[in-house]
């Protein structure tokens, strides 16, 4: 295997600046990690309780039972009962909601209905939805109690209704549902590894590629007993070798950065999707490798082609917010398809195979790059050692 | 017969750069193809290695027909092109070993066979060095060093010693001399005439394409009229005295520059002597005076009607 063991050799001379791509890799998703973890994600959520002012007109134990459970959602501040008052402190916010309980509270009007509270509001302000929905919930349940217990005291109707409104029902998760990744930070990592995964591999490919497309080098080895075939498959061999220990390095990387999610089911699909991505990027570089001619040339390409993919497949840009035709562009890219597994996998909490169909199709479209671009390197290459030499 | 052409033509559009080359090489030889400039030796050899696709003709090797996909042929070729093709990212030793690599599997008789190439080419001093960092004579030495360690039985070395020392060029020459004394089969294009005429024992003289002549050194040389030019220096010679040089035996042209008279005679013995006892006669004062028996390029000259190097 002298052809695999000269490639392997040649990477070997080429660590420094491989390593130096990985490091830049390494050091933005510090950054990136740092900013999503300041930025705080959805497990940094905490309830706030918006302002309320409740005017009561009579205290019985009922205005009281229903004062104790708004202040679960609500913060109850004191507020003068005037109109200028009132509405300075809707004004500038000071309150969110004015409830007004009536002396007749808890009774039922002569049309059969319950007597209704008088709530003023901030228009339009979401913040209120909150303290609408329990004051409802809390009238509801007064009715219904009322209706349903028609003996009981206003005391006893009170600590009734309190103790109705203070229930709480248990969701149990489904098991699977345990099994999905904490956090944003893998489906992130993953994706901006096709950025650098991409150029490192082209880099390092082509590179082998262009020593051995060299006119002189290539005329004497064509001089020499191995056959093309075989020839084209030690190269093959070589780069598959160098994209693996890539993938490798940037899975190590990726567990460093975010350790909690390493043995989660989602993360073996994560690794799965990335190394069919790998074998796709392997096949590109061995065309770009084909096709280029010069070093310079070469990482303009390399540069070119791993930003236009990566920009236009989502990687910078959630596919979210990318156009349909966008998209229809980079669907002809695989890392378009290695994106949106992405997204996939990282929503991914239950694993049946229902649910896994349309990441295996992904996987499958991945493959049939890997497979496309090989074919297509090794025939281009097959075609420029049957050119004319002289 | 190691090599047989037979017919061989290619042409590049419209121009003919092989025109029907008929020739062969014996075991044993060291065959020279001698030529200027695009005369078309390095076409021929890259037809002869399969590395150019031809119009016309037949190649065998070894007595078998020469493909792209002859690999078992390939096997016993060892192939020194005109540019040096070697690895810039593997050292001296590294380089060997690969090319060496190519053709035998063995590890440890590979490791013999790339010590042997190194010490053959002289370069065990320079062995973990990169080509970057040898002279042009050194990468010559190297390139050799790749096309000859597995020990083939044909060897191919086209002009392997263009822009190279003198020094290292005869380590070179002598080398190749060595190669064959071992058993090789060598072929060996040049535009130097000395080089072809210090190390091979057949010649072929090749210009546009064609053969012009071939044959051993003396083969060539007998071709030709001259047989010995004798150069004089002397200052404004009259006439009569140049007149009395011509009339001499086998004297068949005198050239007068004014301080210098070329004398080409046809052969034969005494001529030298009796150009001085004629310059002596006729009391013409000389310089010095040079005697060359003729070389491949008053061969070319003759046949041509020009310069080997025009």
């Amino acid at each position: 295997m002298p052809v695999f063991k000269v490639s392997m050799k040649i990477l070997k001379k080429n660590i420094p600046t491989f390593l130096i791509y990985m490091l830049v890799f390494i050091m933005v998703s510090v950054i990136a990690t740092r900013i999503e973890v300041l930025s705080g994600g959805p497990e940094n959520f905490s309830d706030t309780k918006i302002n309320v002012a409740v005017f009561n007109e009579t205290e019985t134990p009922l205005t009281k039972s229903f004062i104790n459970s708004l202040s679960e959602v609500a913060n109850i501040v004191e507020l003068e009962d005037t109109e200028e008052s009132i509405q300075d402190a809707l004004y500038f916010r000071a309150v969110y909601m004015i409830v007004r309980i009536p002396s007749d509270f808890g009774q039922i009007s002569e049309k059969g209905e319950m007597v209704p509270l008088d709530v003023m509001t901030i228009p339009d302000a979401p913040e209120t939805i909150q303290a609408q929905n329990h004051i409802n919930q809390f009238l509801r349940l007064l009715s219904a109690t009322k209706l349903g217990y028609p003996e009981l005291s206003e005391a006893d109707l009170a600590s009734k209704v309190a103790a109705l409104a203070s229930n709480d029902t248990v969701v149990h998760m489904a098991e699977q549902a345990k099994q999905g990744i904490e956090g944003d930070l893998m489906p992130f990592f993953f994706n901006y590894m096709a950025y650098s995964y991409m150029y490192i591999v082209i880099m390092g490919v082509a590179t082998i590629m262009l020593v051995f497309g060299r006119k002189d080098l290539k005329m004497r080895n064509t001089c020499s007993p191995v056959t093309g075939y075989s020839n084209s498959l030690q190269l093959l061999a070589s780069n598959g070798v160098f994209a693996l220990i890539v993938w490798i390095l940037l899975l190590l990387v990726s567990f460093v950065m975010d350790f909690r999610n390493v043995f989660k089911l989602n993360t073996i699909y994560f690794m799965i999707n990335s190394f069919i991505f790998g074998l796709s990027i392997l096949g590109l570089s061995f065309l770009i490798g084909n096709l280029v001619k010069g070093k310079q040339a070469l990482s303009a390409i390399a540069g070119i082609v791993t930003l236009s993919a990566c920009f236009i497949s989502g990687v910078f840009v959630p596919q979210a917010f990318l156009g349909e035709s966008v998209l229809k562009v980079a669907s002809f890219f695989p890392t378009y398809w290695y994106v949106k597994g992405n997204l996939m996998i990282g929503d991914l909490t239950n694993f049946s195979n229902g649910h896994l169909s349309e990441l295996y199709s992904i996987l499958l479209i991945e493959g049939g790059f890997a497979l496309a671009f090989i074919m297509i390197a090794l025939v281009v290459g097959k075609r420029k050692s049957l050119e004319k030499i002289g | 017969m190691i090599v047989k052409v037979n017919q061989l033509v290619k042409r590049y559009g419209d121009l003919v750069a092989i025109d029907h080359l008929n020739f062969d090489v014996k075991e044993g030889e060291i065959f020279g193809l001698l030529g200027p400039n695009g005369s078309g030796k390095t076409t021929t050899i890259n037809c002869l290695l399969s590395l150019l696709k031809y119009d016309k003709g037949e190649i065998e090797l070894f007595g078998k027909s020469m493909t792209p996909e002859a690999y078992d042929l390939k096997r016993n070729i060892g192939i020194v092109l005109q540019n040096v093709a070697v690895f810039d990212e593997l050292t001296v030793y590294e380089n060997i070993d690969y090319f060496c690599g190519l053709y035998v599997s063995d590890k440890a008789k590979r490791k013999t066979l790339v010590e042997e190439a190194i010490d053959f080419v002289g370069l065990e001093d320079y062995k973990r060095f990169y080509p970057k960092k040898l002279s042009g004579g050194l990468l010559r030495r190297l390139n050799i060093a790749c096309g000859i360690a597995h020990q083939p039985k044909l060897i191919i070395l086209d002009e392997p010693t263009v822009a190279v020392d003198p020094q290292s060029r005869n380590k070179i020459l002598e080398g190749i001399q060595e190669l064959n004394r071992r058993g090789a089969t060598i072929i060996y294009t040049s535009h130097y005439m000395e080089e072809v005429e210090q190390i091979c024992t057949r010649i072929m003289i090749l210009d546009k394409g064609r053969v012009v002549a071939t044959g051993t050194k003396e083969q060539l040389k007998n071709m030709i009229s001259v047989g010995e030019k004798i150069t004089v220096e002397a200052y404004h010679p009259t006439p009569s005295q140049i007149e009395a040089i011509t009339a001499l035996p086998n004297i068949i042209g005198v050239e007068n520059s004014g301080n210098q008279i070329v004398i080409r005679s046809a052969g034969g013995k005494n001529n030298l002597e009796n150009v001085l006892e004629t310059l002596k006669r006729e009391q013409l004062s000389y310089g010095k005076i040079y005697s060359e028996l003729p070389t491949l390029n008053d061969v070319f000259l003759e046949i041509t009607g020009k310069e080997l190097r025009d």
